[in-house]
């Protein structure tokens, strides 16, 4: 049979953003892939070494703005250790809240996604509905409802309000979360969609980087909220699952989210039960240290860290960004060869790409 | 014992900077033992970071272990050409092709080592410390 | 028709018009009669699509053109008869323009089939079901030859997609079809319906109903078989490259047989124009009145398409629902599946006649 080379995107529906991938067809059969990124190249880094430390820090939630948190935390972390700056515990907390309602939110977009690109059009329209109503209170406390740009050097820009609206609206998350799984989980369709389809051996995925839920999907136990000092409190579970394939990186996600509502409810209780709230304040940078620094978190596409390395200058000397999709779009070569047409869409999906991380 | 003790003792050459051990010649010789040794196991290369000092770049190689839920980081300078370290950690390929796209390391070994962010026919390596800034639109011929 | 024949030349001596003139009118109207009614049914198919596809998510669907967003697919076709025809510069233009059209002409033929209720059927042939079957057959083939001509690779592979697809359900259709020949022994779809005025043959066929269900969301090419337009992989499928009114006579075209489907179901297996315990409400309500005779056909064609919405909600339901099959998957459930269930289901109804 004549192979046809077909370009996915980077205009495509469902590549979410500017990807290439280069595939090879022998009929809907996948002989090699190659993915091409690059579209949504920004210079992030380049950017940082011009910027002073405070007007960089707006443009951090852009790095993916799925989940502009963890990137706003890596960095103000990264500054602070540099720099030996006090955080109060009370923005400690609000950060991990934060960033775990923001998971939640990164997560309900993904599962709308890619059930989607599956074919189903309704769970896109009820995981959006509750993202809503996470935008909705960070809207309330931040001002924004993507690029927030709420953590600062020292802690957080304002005092965390309406914590009765976190509780209200992580309890209907957890009540709708069991509703996408009677709609999803069992359905025939679904399942011979995703299970078996696009399996990453363990190798594999510690040979390609892979980081995050997809790792833990393969059944290795690696979470870098363990090692976060902003967790040391806080009790939670790591998910894992042991097949590496569409439906345990489904599972794994779904599951994810149930921990995050776990670990909220525990947040707002540490700040309910908190009597003394520091003033939110500002620290304005004036002698800046020498020294590299990286500041590591878990973001919801994979560990993610923020190198910084400053020489004493206002502006950081190099910055660089590791992301987690980043690697799951070089694991595409291997991970689509010999698989259907149809199931690209599949496997691409369950790794949660986001172009703008990848690109940086 | 501590990782980095335990590399110190197989290669004395190195030298140890806070929490990154510093090497000269014996890059690719320490990430292979880093990842071969069933104690360390070293298993995932988190990423490559290049820093241009202007007369050397140096290059970081942040590994984490699983295994033990530690990190570690190799450093080394480079003037432009470097063994490639893809086939220890296939995760380096796009890790180097950033590194040469943007700091013009070439990476022997690496045999399609391409422009990943920039167009192919862009001029110069943005990244460098001594890249203008100015008339960026006027080197990109595509 | 011969009644109404008779009434429209009464009509007309009346009103003392020539009755050669009167005949070639009558020969014209009932085309135009279902063509206005099919350009009517399609934009109102795709506004109840479109609404119950909202509510379904948790929206309103279209609410701003017109009361109640009545007016909205009425200005969507109007936007895409307005819009410029791209033709496309590889390829072959002439198959590119002729497709949609034949596909389109051939989906009206199958509407001139279908009789409305018992007095309003165009064709009235006695091999209809046959008819049926062979006209329903060209939108497939055209909607192939859409994707060949445009050159383009998405659609390239949409179309033989929807050929494998089209090898696949037709087995299932023809054999379903065959066991309901077999029940009732007529091919004229009105004396299917008639056959049915005791016992839908829903209650004597089930597994065919399903069987038949099952095999015409394949054949409308919907969720969840939609491969050949999957959009998620394919972009738009066969018609990826077509745009304005050629865009929209597949469109058009995709929604009237959609209808037309819908249609054949409930006339073979829910009684077709047949109220339900076949007692009509005009008898009900107004006894055996000379006005009734009309009123009963009305009513008719009322049940007919009341029974034909509840099957189109039901698919749109399905839509709502569920993610797409693959191709592999989808050959395997026609072929191993679907496929044997039909011809155990024939062989026994065939038993059962004997």
């Amino acid at each position: 049979m004549d192979k046809m080379i077909l370009n996915l995107g980077p205009q495509h529906p469902s590549t979410h953003g500017v990807l290439r991938l280069q595939v090879v067809l022998e009929g809907e059969h996948v002989v090699s892939c190659e993915p091409d990124i690059g579209y949504l190249h920004r210079g992030m880094e380049k950017l940082a070494e011009a910027k002073s430390y405070i007007q960089y820090l707006p443009m951090v939630d852009r790095v993916d703005y799925l989940s502009g948190f963890f990137y706003s935390y890596a960095f103000c972390n990264a500054v602070e250790c540099l720099n030996h700056i006090e955080v109060p515990q009370y923005a400690n907390y609000v950060r991990v809240m934060m960033m775990e309602l923001n998971r939640i939110a990164s997560h309900l977009l993904w599962l709308g996604t890619y059930l989607l690109d599956l074919g189903a059009i309704s769970p896109m329209f009820y995981t959006f509905r509750e993202r809503e109503t996470i935008l909705d209170y960070f809207e309330k406390i931040t001002g924004q409802r993507m690029m927030y740009n709420y953590f600062v050097f020292g802690g957080v820009r304002h005092n965390i309000l309406y914590l009765d609206n976190v509780i209200k609206i992580v309890n209907n998350i957890l009540f709708k979360i069991n509703e996408y799984e009677n709609i999803i989980t069992d359905n025939p369709i679904f399942l011979s969609r995703t299970k078996g389809i696009g399996i990453i051996s363990k190798k594999k995925a510690l040979d390609w980087a892979i980081t995050g839920p997809n790792l833990r999907a393969c059944g290795i136990l690696s979470d870098y909220r363990m090692n976060m000092h902003i967790y040391d409190d806080i009790e939670f579970d790591i998910v894992m699952s042991n097949e590496g394939d569409c439906y345990s990186r489904y599972i794994v996600r779904i599951y994810e989210m149930r921990e995050s509502a776990f670990i909220i409810k525990q947040c707002v209780d540490w700040l309910k039960s908190n009597k003394k709230i520091p003033e939110p304040s500002q620290i304005f940078l004036n002698n800046f240290q020498k020294g590299e620094i990286y500041s590591y978190v878990e973001a919801p596409r994979g560990l993610s860290f923020c190198y910084l390395n400053s020489v004493g200058e206002s502006t950081p000397y190099r910055l660089k960004w590791r992301t987690g999709s980043y690697y799951s779009t070089q694991l595409l070569k291997e991970l689509l060869k010999g698989c259907s047409l149809a199931d690209i869409m599949a496997i691409y999906g369950s790794l949660d790409v986001v172009l703008p991380e990848v690109d940086r | 014992m501590n990782c980095i003790d335990m590399v110190k003792i197989k290669f004395p050459d190195i030298r140890i900077c806070s929490d990154k051990i510093e090497t000269d010649y014996q890059l690719y010789e320490i990430l292979e033992y880093l990842k071969g040794t069933y104690e360390l196991s070293f298993d995932i290369l988190l990423t490559i970071i290049a820093v241009d000092y202007s007369d050397y770049v140096e290059l970081i190689y942040p590994l984490l272990s699983t295994y033990l839920n530690e990190r570690i980081n190799v450093s080394t300078k480079v003037k432009d050409e470097i063994k490639t370290v893809s086939s220890i950690y296939p995760s380096a390929y796009f890790d180097e092709c950033e590194i040469y796209d943007l700091f013009g390391i070439r990476f022997a070994g690496n045999k399609k080592l391409k422009r990943l962010f920039m167009p192919s026919s862009w001029i110069g390596h943005p990244l460098k410390k001594n890249y203008e800034l100015k008339d960026t639109r006027l080197s990109w011929n595509g | 028709m011969n009644f109404l024949l008779c009434k429209f030349l009464e009509f007309i001596k009346t009103i003392n018009f020539s009755e050669h003139i009167a005949l070639v009118l009558f020969s014209i109207l009932p085309f135009a009669l279902i063509l206005g009614f099919l350009i009517l049914t399609v934009i109102g198919l795709v506004l109840f699509e479109r609404k119950i596809l909202g509510y379904f998510t948790q929206r309103k669907g279209p609410n701003r053109v017109g009361f109640w967003g009545i007016l909205q697919t009425t200005a969507d076709a109007v936007k895409l008869l307005c819009k410029e025809n791209i033709e496309i510069s590889s390829g072959d233009n002439f198959l590119f323009t002729l497709s949609p059209i034949i596909a389109f002409a051939a989906i009206i033929i199958l509407w001139c089939i279908i009789p409305y209720n018992a007095e309003f059927n165009m064709i009235n042939s006695s091999v209809g079901i046959l008819i049926y079957l062979i006209v329903s057959s060209f939108p497939m083939l055209f909607h192939f030859l859409a994707g060949y001509s445009s050159n383009n690779k998405y659609s390239i592979i949409g179309s033989y997609r929807a050929l494998a697809l089209t090898a696949s359900y037709s087995v299932p259709i023809i054999f379903t079809i065959l066991s309901i020949i077999c029940i009732t022994n007529t091919m004229n779809l009105n004396n299917i319906i008639l056959f049915q005025t005791k016992k839908w043959i829903i209650f004597s066929n089930i597994l065919g109903f399903v069987i038949f269900y099952i095999s015409s969301i394949a054949k409308l090419n919907r969720c969840p078989f939609d491969l050949s337009e999957a959009e998620s992989e394919l972009v738009c499928g066969y018609h990826t490259e077509y745009s304005g009114m050629r865009f929209a006579m597949f469109f058009l075209g995709e929604y009237a047989e959609l209808f037309v489907m819908c249609i054949l179901i409930s006339i073979l297996f829910l009684g077709g124009y047949l109220p339900p315990f076949n007692v009509y409400l005009a008898n009900i309500f107004m006894g055996n009145c000379s006005l009734c005779r009309y009123l009963i056909y009305f009513e008719q064609t009322f049940w007919l398409i009341f029974k034909t919405l509840l099957i189109i909600f039901s698919i749109i339901w399905i839509r709502a629902t569920l993610p797409r099959f693959t191709q592999k998957t989808t050959l395997d459930f026609f072929w191993k599946y679907l496929t044997p269930l039909t011809i155990i289901n024939l062989i026994i109804i065939t038993f059962m006649r004997i």
